[in-house]
C-alpha cells in the first residue's frame, strides 16, 4: 500500500535533517505504527505522506503512484488526525464534522454516528471552542474517520485521553482495520503500538532503530530479560539485564553472587525497555 | 457542487458568527442615519465676514453690498477693521471711497484668492458706476447636464465605495488568519476540496456581506429613487475584486498582527480618491488607478443618472480587473495556501 525508500527531511533554516533516510513499507489492511520520544521525527513523516510538506529525498509509492503525483482521488480516501486540535472553533461538532463530510464525494458517515464512536453525541451541538482539549481531540480524530477512509493516518491518536474514551478510540480504529483499512499511526505509547499495531518502527532522531512485529520484537531483543531487585547496603534496588549481552550477563553473574536477591524474574521485555537499550534513551 | 456548497457553508456561519453580518447591518444604518440626518444637503460655501469702513459721500456701495449674499458688518475706523480682523480670520476688511474701494486683505491669502476678491468688487464699482463692464463678459458652463448633487447625497459614494473596499478586505483576510490560526486550513488541505473552491467560497461570503451592506445603506439613503441593476453590479464586482486582493496579500503572512501594517496602507491608498472626489481641482491622475476611485465616480453617476458611461465602463474594467487576477490569486495561493505551509 505504501512503500517509502530513504526519505529525508530538513526543515528550511534547520541545521540537521528532522528525517534521516528512513525506508518502511506498510502493506493493505495494516496497522503500522510509528514508536517513537518527542522530536524523533513521527509527524514530519507524517505530514510528508500525507502531502502537507513537500517531499525533499527518496521515494513515496502509494499504491504503486509516486507522492508528487497523486492527486484528488488521493485525498478523496485518506483520512488524517492531527496532533494538535485544529478545528473551526465557531462551528458545532456536528457542524465540523458535516460540512468536513460535504468536501468529499465519496459516501460519508453520519456526523452523529461517529460522534458517538468517540463518545461526543450529548456535545455535538456545542461549538467546537467550548470543547476540553480531550474532546476535541476526539473531534479531529472523528474528522479524520468521517469519509471511511481507505488509508488512515493518525497523529498521537490517544494521548492525553483518559482510559474510557481512549478505549473508545482504539475499537474504532480496530474496526477500522477489521474492515481491511490501513492505518498508520504514531505515538509515543508503547503499549498503545504494542496492543494494536501489526508491526513497528522504533523512530529515534529521524532513524529507523529497528521495524518487526511487537512480538518479534520482543524476541528478537528481549526475551532473555531477567529483572532482578536486591540488597545493596541496606537498600533495594531493581535492574534489568538483557541477556543476549555478555557484558549483562557478567553483571548479573556478580549481582548474584555479591549480594542478597530479593526476587528474580525472567520476564518478555516492553517495548519501551527495548527502545531504551536500542536508542539510549526512554520514550518520554 | 457538494464540495463547494460545503466549504462555503462553513465559511458563511464562521463570518455569521464573527458577527461579519451585524457589523456592516449596523454601520449600513449608522451611516444611512448620517446622511440623512447629519451631513446638511448645502455647505455655505462661501461665507466671508466683510468689516466695513464706510468712507464714502454716497451710500451705494454700502446699499450694494448690505443687498448682496454677503455677511457685512459697519464699523467706525480703520483700526476696529484691523481688530475684527484679527478675531475673525476668514474675514476681509472693505474702506468705501467715493473713488473706489480699499480691500484689507489678512495677508495668507493666495494670489488666486486675491485676484477673485478684487475682481468681484471691480464688477460691483464697474456696476455701480455705469461702466457696464460686465457687458464684456459672457459665461458658459460646460458640463450643463451634469445634476450637481447636494452634499449629504455626494456623501453616499465615497461611504459606499469605502466601506466595500476596507471593510470586505479586512473580512476577508481576518477569515483566513482565524483559519490558519485554528488550523482548520491544514484540515482543508487534506481533503480533495481544492484551491477553486477555497478561493470561490470565501469570496463569495464577503460578496454578500458587501450586497447586505449596500442595499441597506442605499435604500436607506436613496429609497427607490436609483438604479440598483447597476449598483449590485458594481458592489458585486467591487467586492470580488477586493476579495481576491485581500486573500492574494493575506497568503504571504502568518498573522492578522503581521498583516495590519499591509491593511492600514492598503486603507490609507484607498481613501486618497476621496480627496479629488470633493475638490475637483485637486485632479491627480494616479489616483484614478486606484479601485476606489472608480466606484465613487461611478456610485456618483448612477445616483446623479444623467448618463451612464462611466458605470459602465468601470464595471467592463472591475471584470477585466478580476479575469486578470482571479488567475494570478488561484496559482498563488495554490502554492502557497494549500500546498506549502509549515504548521
Ligand atoms: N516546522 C518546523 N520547523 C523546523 N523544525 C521543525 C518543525 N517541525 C518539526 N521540526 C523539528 O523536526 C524534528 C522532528 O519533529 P516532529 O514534530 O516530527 O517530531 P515528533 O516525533 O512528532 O515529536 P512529538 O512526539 O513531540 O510530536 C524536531 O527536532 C523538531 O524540532
Ligand atoms: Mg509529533
Amino acid at each position: 500500500m505504501i512503500s517509502v525508500q530513504n526519505l529525508s527531511h530538513k526543515y528550511p533554516g534547520n541545521s540537521d535533517y528532522s528525517v534521516r533516510g528512513i525506508s518502511f513499507d506498510i502493506g493493505k489492511g495494516e496497522i503500522f505504527g510509528f514508536l517513537g520520544p518527542s522530536g524523533a521525527g513521527k509527524s514530519t513523516v507524517q505530514k510528508i505522506l500525507t502531502g502537507l510538506l513537500k517531499k525533499q529525498e527518496g521515494h513515496i509509492l502509494i499504491e504503486g503512484t509516486e507522492i508528487d503525483l497523486l492527486n484528488k482521488d488521493f485525498f478523496e480516501k485518506i483520512g488524517v488526525s492531527f496532533e494538535l486540535p485544529n478545528l473551526y472553533e465557531k462551528l458545532t461538532g456536528y457542524e465540523n464534522l458535516k460540512y468536513y463530510a460535504g468536501l468529499f464525494s465519496r459516501k460519508t458517515f453520519d456526523p452523529l454516528q461517529v460522534l458517538s464512536w468517540v463518545g461526543l453525541e450529548n456535545d455535538a451541538h456545542k461549538k467546537a471552542s467550548a470543547y476540553s482539549k480531550g474532546m476535541k481531540q476526539r473531534l479531529v480524530f472523528a474528522r479524520a474517520v468521517i469519509n471511511d477512509p481507505e488509508l488512515l493516518f493518525l497523529d498521537e491518536p490517544i494521548s492525553g485521553l483518559d482510559p474510557a474514551t481512549a478505549l473508545s478510540v482504539k475499537r474504532v480504529i480496530t474496526d477500522f482495520k477489521d474492515r481491511g483499512k490501513t492505518i498508520f499511526l504514531t505515538t509515543h505509547n508503547m503499549f498503545l503500538a504494542d496492543e494494536i499495531c501489526d508491526n513497528i518502527a522504533f523512530l529515534n532522531e529521524g532513524q529507523i532503530l529497528a521495524m518487526d512485529t511487537p512480538k518479534k520484537l520482543k524476541l528478537k531483543y528481549g526475551s532473555y530479560s531477567v529483572n532482578v531487585e536486591y540488597r545493596k547496603d541496606k537498600k533495594i534496588l531493581t535492574e534489568l539485564f538483557f541477556l543476549d549481552k555478555d557484558e549483562e550477563k557478567k553483571r548479573l553473574k556478580e549481582v548474584i553472587d555479591g549480594y542478597e536477591i530479593i526476587t528474580m524474574h525472567s520476564r518478555e521485555a516492553t517495548l519501551e525497555e527495548i527502545f531504551i537499550k536500542l536508542a539510549g534513551r526512554g520514550l518520554n | 457542487m457538494k464540495p463547494f456548497f460545503s466549504q462555503f457553508m462553513i465559511d458563511l456561519i464562521v463570518a455569521r458568527r464573527n458577527m461579519f453580518f451585524i457589523i456592516v447591518l449596523s454601520i449600513a444604518l449608522l451611516y444611512s442615519m448620517i446622511v440623512n440626518f447629519v451631513i446638511p444637503s448645502k455647505t455655505e460655501s462661501y461665507s466671508i465676514n466683510f468689516y466695513i469702513l464706510d468712507a464714502s459721500v454716497n451710500a451705494k456701495y454700502k446699499q450694494a453690498l448690505m443687498s448682496s449674499d454677503y455677511k457685512t458688518f459697519t464699523v467706525s475706523s480703520l483700526d476696529s477693521i484691523k481688530e475684527s480682523m484679527s478675531k475673525d480670520k476668514s474675514a476681509l476688511g472693505l474702506v468705501l471711497k467715493d473713488d473706489g474701494i480699499e480691500i484689507v486683505f489678512q495677508g495668507y491669502e493666495s494670489l488666486q484668492q486675491r485676484n477673485i476678491i478684487k475682481s468681484i468688487f471691480s464688477v460691483l464699482y464697474d456696476t455701480l458706476n455705469n461702466q457696464n463692464s460686465i457687458a464684456a463678459y459672457k459665461t458658459t458652463v460646460l458640463k450643463k447636464s451634469a445634476k450637481k448633487l447636494p452634499l449629504n447625497m455626494k456623501m453616499i459614494p465615497v461611504l459606499l465605495a469605502t466601506d466595500i473596499i476596507m471593510l470586505g478586505f479586512m473580512f476577508v483576510a481576518a477569515m483566513i488568519f482565524q483559519e490558519k490560526k485554528e488550523g482548520g486550513l491544514y484540515a482543508y488541505r487534506v481533503s480533495p476540496c481544492g484551491t477553486l473552491n477555497y478561493i470561490l467560497s470565501k469570496v463569495i461570503v464577503n460578496v454578500m456581506i458587501s450586497v447586505l451592506f449596500g442595499v441597506v445603506f442605499l435604500f436607506f439613503t436613496l429609497g427607490f429613487k436609483t438604479n440598483y441593476f447597476y449598483f449590485l453590479s458594481m458592489i458585486f464586482l467591487g467586492a470580488f475584486l477586493i476579495s481576491l486582493l485581500g486573500i492574494f496579500l493575506a497568503q504571504f503572512y502568518s498573522s492578522l498582527n503581521e498583516f495590519i501594517v499591509v491593511a492600514l496602507i492598503f486603507n490609507a491608498v484607498m481613501a486618497l480618491p476621496v480627496v479629488s472626489y470633493f475638490n475637483p481641482l485637486i485632479d491627480i491622475q494616479i489616483f484614478k488607478i486606484i479601485p476606489s476611485y472608480s466606484l465613487i465616480y461611478a456610485s456618483d453617476e448612477i445616483i446623479s443618472s444623467v448618463k451612464n458611461s462611466y458605470t459602465l465602463n468601470t464595471l467592463l474594467n472591475l471584470f477585466i480587473q478580476i479575469s486578470i487576477f482571479f488567475p494570478a490569486t488561484y496559482f498563488s495561493v495554490r502554492k502557497t495556501l494549500i500546498k506549502k505551509v509549515i504548521l
